[in-house]
């Protein structure tokens, strides 16, 4: 069992196990990735294995491809050469909308800046990947408040992001993005745009969360003290992997 | 001012340069400024010909006498009036639309600008130049559409001759006239499109949260239908057709008000329903309406002309059997309007096609960020475009059939003097048919027009400061 206890703005907030059917976890391997803009090499034969369940931040300065690796590994972007694969699917190997199909069923997303859709209200953003897979209305929309409650969000579901903080926002964007207790859980900058107290929260609850639904977690930031959240360190240097190192979390 | 308007150059042709399309825009921008001033030109174009014939009434009406060619002539010009208010309303917003789509894509930049010490008045001051840049080209351009159609607009047959191309060319002060009132309106619509965004050093954010619209508008539709009734049965009753007309201009006007009061909000209410049922994208097009119903009452609003003119021609006879027993007087005043209605359809399609097509590329470009984060989350790209269809086709079908009850409703006092009270024959049928598929063609394809543009925002890999 998990229990965080988180006190923000919202005031405290308590997460069980007591979260949907869990997805089958698989490894998550990068092999000889390389990706390249124009002329610029973003990634040069980059090789990477992430086993299920595993927390991985990803680091490295300005322009060492660290995002790059990311929209790789999520199949966003395919790469030029080498070949990425969850469990026995590669990904490099799809078409495009298959490789869509695969994000919004078996991944889940944060972005820096939550990237919620402005007219919907809460609830109907954090339960667009159920509506879209065919889960009934009225069961995604119940999910969806679950979900907000277990994230310190109760009542909030009928606020448009226009609406909310920047954490919460964000709680809302964590929320979307775990609903169908994705394989994978992608986040790019989750505390970029927020202050120190609402990162560390939200790193808090993005974490405990992963550790609830078993999913495992690949992070992208340019701050030590998120990464340092998660098991284990890839930096990134000159588009190759310059050390992989495990944290203290 | 003048190192404003000098960077202002400078930005406008390094973007015009810009091999991603910036100036794609810009583009969409001056084709609307064009289509704008074309419509402006060829309105103001036939009212100016009806009061030159006022002066100078054509040879085929020699047969009556002065006082019946006085009457018939001045009821041509409040009848071209009433085109001209049906026609000027939606043709402004199409040039404001036009003017804020160029505010909106610059937005970004603008806010660089303010980083580096613009001030917010500098920035405003430069927008407004550039929209007057583009209205003045998009004038050019829509002056030259106006004078190369001027041969087609003189085969239209009023008051039993065709028009003469003398009739139809503007003097020169009326056609500075239009043009001044059009470079205004891009002036005044960057303006206060600009001033429902914040434009600070560290971005531009829009003003999102748009309040409810409230139930009261209810009440102003019972006041506004009492108002109809009453003022048609003024018209009937009145003994002179220049009184009726000003009373049937003003009820008309008033009629127009009403609409833009409670579309809207009825808009709302249907999006509001419509949440509970259907698909996502069926999910998601409601919500974008019931988010701003005004906005989404703008993109259509110029069919609901559309509309009320198909509902008069529904209850006008058409048909020769019906018209049998009406004079030749009354004969050519129905063959005209007619005609006029045709016209007026014509002109109504088109604007409102320009709009949609003009506010849903505006609305991808705002969405872009959105677009491609969902994207990346998996959602598939059909789903916009779904919501799109949904989002312009709720607000279109519902304004089409309530504007269209409501133009029967106009044009029932006019038909009491008639052989036959009501009437709606094959051919009104196929006028009514006709349009209602025209308007929804068009508009789906005007929707459909913002593919290219969503497909670009979709495909542009910017490698991003990783």
């Amino acid at each position: 069992m998990v229990e965080v206890n988180a006190s923000g703005s919202n005031g405290g907030m308590t997460i069980t196990d007591t979260a949907p059917t869990r997805h089958r976890v698989d490894p998550l391997t990068a092999d000889g990735l390389v990706k390249r803009y124009g002329q610029v090499v973003a990634l040069g034969g980059v090789n990477v294995h992430i086993a299920p369940g595993e927390s991985v931040a990803i680091m490295g300065p300005s322009g060492s491809g660290k995002s790059t690796l990311l929209h790789c590994l999520s199949g966003i972007l395919p790469p030029d050469e080498g070949r990425v694969t969850l469990g026995a699917v590669e990904l490099s190997a799809l078409s495009d909308a298959h490789r869509s199909r695969l994000r919004l069923q078996r991944f889940g997303f944060v972005f820096q800046d939550g990237q919620l859709i402005g007219e919907l209200p809460a609830r109907e953003n954090v339960a667009l990947p159920l509506l879209l897979t065919g889960v009934p209305r009225g069961a995604a929309l119940r999910q969806a408040d679950d979900w907000l409650a277990r994230l310190g969000l109760p009542g909030i579901g009928g606020r448009r992001p226009g609406e909310l903080s920047g954490g919460q926002a964000q709680r809302v964007a964590i929320a979307r993005a775990l609903i169908h207790a994705p394989s994978v859980i992608f986040a790019d900058e989750p505390t970029g745009a927020l202050d120190q107290a609402t990162g560390h929260e939200v790193m808090q609850i993005l974490r405990a969360t992963a550790r609830m639904t078993g999913s495992t977690l690949v992070l992208v930031t340019h701050d030590l003290q998120v990464a340092r959240w998660c098991e284990r360190l890839i930096e990134i240097r000159d588009a190759l992997v310059h050390s992989d190192t495990r944290t203290e979390a | 001012m003048t190192t404003t308007i000098g960077l202002s150059t400078r930005l406008a042709r390094a973007r015009l340069r810009d091999a991603r399309g910036a100036g794609v825009l810009d583009g969409f921008a001056v084709l609307a400024f064009a289509v704008t001033a074309w419509m402006a030109f060829v309105v103001t174009s036939g009212t100016w010909a009806f009061a030159q014939r006022r002066v100078a009434p054509p040879q085929s009406l020699a047969a009556f006498d002065t006082e019946t060619v006085t009457l018939m002539t001045n009821t041509y010009v409040i009848l071209a009036g009433i085109a001209c208010a049906l026609l000027i309303a939606p043709v402004l917003s199409l040039g404001g639309a036009a003017a804020r789509l160029g505010a909106r894509g610059r937005a970004r930049r603008l806010a660089a600008l303010r980083l580096v010490g613009m001030t917010g008045g500098q920035v405003v001051t430069m927008s407004v130049i550039e929209s007057v840049v583009q209205a003045a080209v998009g004038l050019l351009v829509g002056a030259a559409a106006w004078a190369l159609s001027l041969p087609l607009l003189a085969m239209l047959r009023f008051q039993g001759t065709t028009f003469s191309l003398a009739e139809l060319v503007l003097p020169w002060y009326l056609w500075l006239g239009v043009a001044a009132v059009l470079l205004a309106l891009a002036a005044a619509s960057t303006a206060l499109g600009l001033s429902r965004v914040r434009i600070s050093p560290l971005g531009v954010a829009r003003q999102q949260t748009t309040p409810r619209l409230r139930a009261w508008r209810v009440a102003a539709l019972a006041v506004g239908v009492v108002a109809i009734v009453v003022g048609g049965r003024v018209i009937t009753g009145s003994s002179g057709a220049l009184i009726g007309g000003l009373v049937f201009v003003g009820l008309l006007g008033f009629g127009i008000a009403m609409v833009n009061l409670i579309a809207p909000w009825l808009l709302q209410v249907l999006a509001r329903v419509g949440l509970r049922v259907g698909s996502p994208a069926w999910l998601l097009g409601n919500r974008r309406i019931a988010a701003d119903p005004k906005a989404a009452w703008r993109n259509v609003s110029s069919l609901a002309l559309t509309g009320a003119v198909v509902g008069m021609l529904c209850v006008i006879p058409l048909d020769s059997s019906v018209l049998a027993g009406v004079d030749e007087l009354n004969l050519m005043l129905l063959t005209d309007i007619r005609t006029g209605a045709v016209v007026t359809l014509v002109i109504a399609l088109i604007v409102g096609a320009a709009s949609t097509a003009l506010a849903q590329c505006s609305d991808v470009v705002d969405r872009a960020d959105e677009l491609v984060a969902l994207d990346r989350i998996g959602v598939p790209r059909s789903l916009d475009a779904a919501a799109r269809r949904h989002q312009v086709m709720v607000p279109l079908l519902s304004t089409l059939v309530l504007s269209m009850g409501l133009g029967v409703l106009a044009a029932l006092p006019f038909t009491a003097t008639f052989p036959q009270r009501f009437a709606l024959g094959p051919s009104s049928l196929l006028v009514l048919a006709g349009s209602l598929v025209g308007a929804t063609l068009l508009t789906v394809l005007a929707a459909e027009a913002t593919r290219p543009l969503r497909a670009r925002a979709l495909s542009t890999q910017v490698r991003r400061n990783d």
